[in-house]
């Protein structure tokens, strides 16, 4: 799809970033703006709130409240980022400079901001936390020890993660999404 | 400074402030993975690795206007439309997998299918080269 664009000359200047060329058509921006990103988005949105609220429905005896609000946190944040610049893009194929400016602000922000809130809600649950944060508990006593008595080096290096039982049960009772990944 | 640099400067800024707060969720994310053994392990990484992938060039694609006169004569220069080109596919790549997660989630609560692990390898490679 990005090939196209690129072969069809069709990149360019579109609104302090560089995508779909605002010099085309209005008709023609509009078809290759839908076509390209903002008619997909619906599609992947529909299918994220299927998924997600079938896999609420099948699991509801075995998932906490918070652990299905979680879940539908995902098209949430599709929501959220996009339907700016969805409207924005709408009101800009009718009349180009008319676009009120938290519209716009929004479009911009909201793009840019899709990578932090996705990060948030995909990378950052209590599992990976309770991981990262117990290897980096790690890393500090290996230094320390390291500085301490060298000799405590290969076995350090061979047990990188020294974690008791209850830790490591405790970090697997998390997200659904990593709940049933242990297998 | 007319009214329209000031409300474009604004803009900048906002978007050059987003940015970088998805540039280091992104990093993390990819940082983790290559770091921590034990994140490695965890069942869907390699799809939020991807989503990671995509979200960090689309949000580096979206930085375009930091760069001096890119965005001149319409944008019609070489280093505009690779990052049109950056742009379009990681956002097109983010959404894609977004989607290939939710699927996941799904066949991973629901279906009695062995090894759903492949599965997951086998879409990531389609999706990237579709986007």
């Amino acid at each position: 799809m990005a090939l196209y664009l690129l072969l069809a000359d069709k990149l360019g200047y579109s609104y302090l970033v560089c995508w779909i060329r605002n010099d085309l058509s209005r008709l023609e921006t509009l078809i290759l703006v839908f076509a390209e990103f903002y008619g997909i988005l619906p599609l992947v949105l529909l299918v994220n709130l299927y998924c997600f609220i079938k896999t609420i429905n099948h699991t509801r005896g075995s998932m906490s409240k918070r652990q299905a609000y979680q879940l539908l946190f995902f098209p949430l944040v599709l929501l959220v980022c996009f339907l700016g610049a969805l409207v924005d893009r709408i009101v800009m194929s009718k009349d180009t400079d008319s676009g009120p400016v938290w519209l716009r602000i929004w479009n911009i922000s909201g793009a840019q901001f899709f990578g932090f809130l996705n990060a948030l809600i995909y990378g950052y649950n209590k599992n990976i936390r309770n991981i990262v944060w117990q290897s980096a508990k790690c890393g500090c006593r290996c230094r320390k020890e390291r500085t301490i008595n060298p000799s405590h080096n290969s076995i350090m290096a061979s047990r990188p993660f020294l974690t008791n039982n209850s830790e490591s049960n405790e970090s697997s009772e998390q997200m659904p999404v990593t709940i049933s990944t242990r297998r | 400074m007319s009214k329209d640099d000031h409300f474009n400067s604004i803009v900048r800024m906002i978007n050059i402030g987003c940015s970088i707060l998805s540039i280091i969720g992104s990093m993390f994310i990819i940082l983790s993975f290559i770091f921590i053994r034990k994140i490695r392990e965890i069942y869907h990484i390699r799809i939020v690795l991807s989503i990671g992938g995509a979200n960090l060039i689309f949000t580096l694609a979206g930085l375009g206007s930091i760069i001096p006169d890119i965005l001149k004569n319409d944008g019609q220069n070489p280093i505009c439309k690779a990052f049109g080109f950056a742009r379009q596919l990681g956002s097109v790549s983010s959404l894609f997998l977004t989607a290939v997660f939710a699927v996941m989630v799904l066949l991973c609560a629901t279906s009695k299918l062995p090894d759903i692990r492949r599965y997951e390898k086998l879409t990531i490679i389609p999706v990237v080269l579709v986007s």
